[in-house]
């Protein structure tokens, strides 16, 4: 399969700070890639090196194997940005907005097509409301209406749902879905575990600059083995805490009001379940639940392995 | 280049308010100061010819007007820096040089219509038809409005790109507009203050104001000093190569 975005080793410093370290990627054609990561993991400075808007301090970027940064004119007929901050014109409106940016990509017969993808993304009502004065979930829309219009072979989204209600939320990872579906290759940028889970089929973990991991969520889980027993008390005694706690397969303990979330791996399940039982009252347990670690929890346990990792080496 | 055109008169144009903006406000306290000048000093010696004050410093007013370019395109540059239309423009198929140019296009064009303004004004208006307005001359005239205007220009364009942060900028047009202005003969005559006369050589505004007294009032092809400007735009134009090869990696 054709890959349409390569990144080798790539690293970039803004002075004395590394943003990335030697970060890799390989991305097929019509993958929906997420990378996920806390605020300043260095995903918007993956995704400015991808767009040719930043350079790296070292490494190499291909957009379809062109050099992001010797053939920067030939990516730019190949993807269709939407940038995590707002990059309106604030005195244009949205009709205006849409008709300056297919101005920009030097886009010919725009008018139909402005229109076509105002009515998809529910715009033609505030089409003459200046920028100025969108709300954020119209601001999000007219950016990926941006994005869509170019109708590119790669749309690299930077935090595309940030600050949506989650109906809108719903609009916007339908009609990225749908793109997707018809070939189109996607690279999100997000924090948004759901919005990971709803589009992606590969993810990959970014912290501190370094990709920790990456794959789709089946064999990340698979990878990860772990699992959580939800148990719902009556009430929850510590001493009975503290006793299973100390036994070394459990992972870790989360108390909730009455819920206890017991992290172990897949293999010690039965072990586990059987020590509950021994341990804590029957009278006690209203209820018991086993799940798979969510995204969340992935990311979590990544980050730790990766920190005694380094902790070792250290 | 026409995306950047129709924006620029899009948002600076489609109102009165902004043409009121870009074309009587600059204009209009100058004018009243002139007035008021011309009043207290009426004659002032230029070349050793005694002219009436309003002629000396309507040319200066041009001065003005080319050196404008540079506040103007240093605050507007930032803020396209600022709202991310550069970044925009670098994902985009237009070339930050189109933009470059677009931009300059738009500053030279108010310039001469400020200009022109000002000439019919003081020629017409105020009756001082002591103006050498040859073809000869008015084709010099634009060519030091351009190449005065395009050395503010690019000075500004650098500054915008590099300077984003709002105090900084008030610091450096709060020091640069008196400085560049009162430290250039806009206002007086150069020969008459012979200290000031050291500093004023490092100016490019004197060598705009120079020319263009000397062409309009004296008729006389200030070479020396359209030498001097050019080179003053051909070593910010290495600025300006430096700026979009570093700063934004375009050529």
């Amino acid at each position: 399969m054709v890959k349409a975005i390569e990144a080798i080793r790539l690293t970039k410093y803004y002075g004395k700070i590394q943003a990335l370290k030697d970060v890799n990627l390989n991305i097929k054609e019509g993958e929906c890639y997420v990378l996920l990561g806390p605020n300043g993991a260095g995903k918007t400075t993956t995704l400015k090196i991808l767009t040719g808007v930043l350079f790296p301090t070292e490494g190499k970027a291909f957009i379809y194997g062109h050099d992001v940064i010797k053939e920067k004119r030939k990516i730019k007929n190949l993807i269709g940005v939407m940038e995590q901050f707002p990059m309106l014109d604030p005195f244009l409106s949205v009709y205006e907005n849409l008709k300056f940016f297919c101005m920009l990509h030097k886009l010919h017969d725009y008018k139909s097509k402005i229109y076509e993808i105002m009515e998809k993304l529910n715009l033609i009502r505030i089409k003459d409301k200046k920028a100025w004065f969108l709300s954020g979930g119209e601001i999000r829309r007219l950016q990926l209406a941006r994005a869509l219009i170019l109708n590119p072979k790669i749309m690299f989204l930077d935090e595309p749902t940030l600050g949506i209600d989650i109906m809108g939320k719903q609009i916007i990872w339908d009609i990225i879905k749908e793109k997707n579906q018809k070939g189109t290759t996607v690279f999100i940028n997000t924090n948004d575990l759901v919005e990971a889970e709803n589009l992606a089929h590969t993810i990959g973990f970014l912290e501190g600059g370094v990709l920790l991991k990456e794959g789709n969520l089946f064999d990340l889980r698979k990878e990860m083995s772990g699992m959580v027993i939800e148990l719902k008390v009556k009430e929850i005694k510590r001493e009975l805490i503290e006793k299973i706690n100390k036994y070394n397969n459990i992972k870790k303990i989360n108390e909730r009001k009455d819920i206890v979330e017991i992290y172990i791996e897949k293999e010690n399940l039965k072990e586990i379940i059987s020590l509950i039982n021994f341990i804590f009252d029957k009278n006690n347990i209203e209820g018991i639940n086993t799940r798979e670690l969510n995204l969340s929890e992935i990311f979590a346990k990544i980050a730790s392995k990766n920190e005694s990792n380094t902790l070792a080496r250290s | 280049m026409k995306a950047i055109l129709w924006r620029d008169l899009k948002i600076n144009y489609a109102t009165l308010f902004g043409i009121i903006n870009k074309f009587v406000i600059p204009i209009f306290p100058l004018i009243f100061f002139a007035i008021i000048f011309n009043m207290a000093f009426k004659k002032i010696s230029f070349n050793e010819v005694d002219i009436p004050y309003l002629v000396f410093f309507s040319l200066g007013m041009i001065g003005i007007f080319t050196y404008l370019v540079f506040s103007h395109t240093f605050v507007y540059v930032r803020i396209d820096n600022y709202v991310k239309l550069i970044e925009t423009i670098l994902t985009s198929k237009t070339s930050l040089l189109e933009y470059f140019i677009s931009k300059f296009l738009i500053a030279i064009i108010e310039v001469i219509i400020l200009s022109v303004i000002t000439i019919i004004l003081f020629v017409y208006l105020f009756s001082y038809s002591t103006f050498f307005l040859s073809f000869k001359n008015i084709f010099f005239v634009l060519l030091i409005i351009i190449n005065s205007s395009y050395f503010w220009f690019s000075l500004g364009f650098i500054f915008g790109s590099y300077i984003l942060r709002d105090d900084t900028r008030d610091l450096i047009l709060g020091l640069s507009n008196p400085l560049i202005i009162f430290l250039s003969p806009v206002y007086y005559n150069i020969e008459n203050i012979p200290l000031f006369k050291k500093i004023l050589i490092f100016n490019p505004l004197t060598y705009t104001v120079n020319s263009l007294r000397n062409i309009l009032i004296n008729n006389n092809l200030d070479v020396k000093s359209m030498l001097v400007l050019s080179i003053f735009s051909l070593i910010i134009s290495i600025g300006v190569v430096f700026c979009l090869k570093f700063k934004y990696r375009e050529l």
